[in-house]
């Protein structure tokens, strides 16, 4: 049985008047890469900050490796490495610098942790350059740098790929990987770039409104995100009699009005077309659809609202 | 806690702010030792020895000079604007897991250590150099040694209450422009206050537990008695839990943005 790094129950943070996050459960099992996706405001951040004690639940459990409270969970974050939204160092110093501060604060005996950081993230040779003078992606993955310091068993990472060039989100997407796969690290992630998302995460987390709108497992999604055949119709009911008469399945979904989608037939849509032609049906258009965890993800958030 | 501010002193002996503010504190001191015949007898050339400078230092260490010192320790260990404040350092300690108690601590510990270096740089360095210019002028004994270390100690002690007091405000402010105009209005304020109210009972009473009036009151003291110092230090000590108390519980109960 696989077990759970990190378990929240019915986690809820308001501000005033507007609940951030709205009686939230999430379960990292050990080893996954967790993609917590939702839109800007959603409660992603704030998820991410009471797990790492920035702030605090009003109400709720953290569960952070079976630790639950007090002292047990402040010794379980020591086990954790994170970058929250922006990641924050000393603007006068340099890469070696801003570690060796870190490393001597967290009571690390091995001096030479610091080179081999900064050789995995890829600063090794940026030299006496100070922090306040790099690139936003420099400070990513000095950030990030600084999260693996301590050799996690959990990296929590907010918006890692943020002012990151095409070459540095493909670096940093194999860096992601090989930290889980080869360190055994379990990472949760959360990103706007939903497709970048897609590429690395085992398992995602929806949120909305500060809502858990669902959890599944990256096989999951596949499922969900099968392919399909959109049919716009002018008359909804008269296209499904034909589909279901004529074509002998029912395996579709109706969206909106005009829309229909049939997850059979997908490489024979001449004979869909036929068929509905023949039954006298007004045929609009039609097209396969891929469906990708972004189509998911919005499909998802309409339903909810 | 003690690698949290071995580490910090590292760093902050890594950057250029504290010799930049030890340059300008003995370039004050070096004022005073050049300066001092001048404002203090007016007599040109008479200039202060070894053995006068540290009273001179205590005497002319107005609430400006040690509120000076007190506010150059907070900007040098300064992590209210940096650390404390948005896109600050503090989350990585925090998130690291340690506790926010320990992190209060470490920085008005850190913040207390430098008030104390500069003022004995003030007040050693300025002896140094006037004995280096003018001579010793007396002699150096125990006596001598116990006559400035009671004006001196006490001193110190009401520059740590300071130091610990601004901290305290300084976790409340998060930031260390505004901590130094609150700490420019508490040093004007009973300035102020006692010009305007001079010879009122209860504002002078009032004036005689504030901190900052008591820096420089305790050098124009004929004899320090027992009871002085037994009030410098309970009004001292009253300052520190204040400011502990304040700082630590608006911390505890603030998020870290």
């Amino acid at each position: 049985m696989q077990n759970n790094v990190l378990k929240l129950t019915g986690i809820t943070k308001s501000y005033g008047s507007k609940r951030a996050v709205d009686g939230i459960n999430m379960t990292v099992p050990q080893g996954e890469i967790y993609g917590l996706i939702g839109r800007n405001g959603a409660g992603k951040t704030t998820v991410m900050r009471m797990i790492t004690s920035l702030c605090h639940a009003d109400s709720g459990e953290i569960e952070l490796f079976g630790a639950t409270n007090g002292k047990e969970l402040r010794e379980a974050r020591e086990r954790m490495g994170c970058v929250i939204e922006n990641p924050s160092l000393y603007p006068n110093l340099n890469a070696v610098q801003n570690l060796e501060y870190y490393q001597r604060l967290k009571g690390i005996p091995n001096k030479q942790i610091v080179q081999k950081t900064l050789e995995i993230v890829g600063l090794a040779e940026v030299g006496k350059k100070k922090f306040k003078n790099y690139s936003l992606g420099m400070k990513q993955r000095l950030g990030i740098g600084l999260a693996l310091l301590n050799n996690p068993d959990l990296l929590i990472l907010d918006e890692p790929l943020n002012g990151l060039d095409p070459m540095g989100i493909v670096e940093m997407r194999e860096l992601i990987k090989s930290l889980s796969k080869e360190r055994q690290i379990t990472i949760l992630i959360c990103s706007h770039l939903l497709t970048e998302l897609s590429l690395v995460a085992t398992r995602y987390g929806i949120i909305e409104n500060g809502r858990m709108v669902k959890e599944l497992t990256a096989e999951e999604l596949a499922d969900a995100c099968q392919s399909s055949l959109s049919i716009q119709v002018s008359d909804i009911p008269k296209a499904l009699s034909v589909i279901e008469t004529q074509l002998g399945t029912r395996n579709y979904k109706v969206i909106g009005e005009q829309e229909i989608r049939l997850f059979e037939y997908m490489n024979e849509s001449h004979v869909v077309n036929q068929a509905l032609v023949s039954g006298g049906v007004n045929v609009l258009g039609i097209s396969k659809v891929e469906d990708n965890l972004e189509a998911y993800f919005m499909e998802l958030v309409k339903e909810e609202k | 806690m003690l690698n949290m501010m071995i580490a910090d002193t590292q760093r902050i002996f890594r950057g250029r702010m504290v010799y930049l503010c030890m340059g300008v504190l003995i370039l004050l001191i070096s004022m005073h030792v050049f300066g001092v015949g001048q404002a203090g007898a007016g007599d040109l050339y008479m200039m202060a020895s070894g053995a006068t400078m540290p009273f001179y230092l205590m005497n002319l260490a107005n609430n400006v000079t040690l509120f000076v010192i007190t506010i150059v320790a907070l900007i040098v260990t300064d992590d209210f604007s940096k650390g404390y404040g948005s896109n600050g350092t503090v989350k990585n300690v925090i998130a690291f897991g340690y506790a926010k108690t320990t992190y209060f601590f470490a920085k008005v510990l850190m913040a207390v250590f430098f008030a104390t270096l500069f003022y004995l740089v003030h007040l050693v360095g300025g002896t140094l150099l006037s004995t280096l210019a003018n001579g010793f002028g007396g002699e150096f004994n125990l006596e001598f040694l116990r006559s400035v270390w009671q004006p001196a100690s006490l001193q110190l002690l009401l520059i740590i209450a300071t130091t610990v007091f601004l901290s305290g405000i300084g976790f409340i402010v998060r930031n260390t422009t505004y901590l130094t105009y609150v700490a420019g209005a508490w040093m004007f304020i009973p300035m102020i206050l006692s010009q305007t109210f001079h010879g009122n009972p209860l504002v002078e009473r009032l004036i005689q537990h504030d901190l900052s009036f008591q820096l420089v009151n305790i050098t124009r003291l004929p004899e320090i008695t027992q009871g002085d110092a037994s009030r410098i230090f309970l009004i001292a000590a009253g300052y520190i839990i204040v400011g502990i108390a304040m700082g630590l519980t608006w911390f505890q109960r603030s998020e870290i943005k």
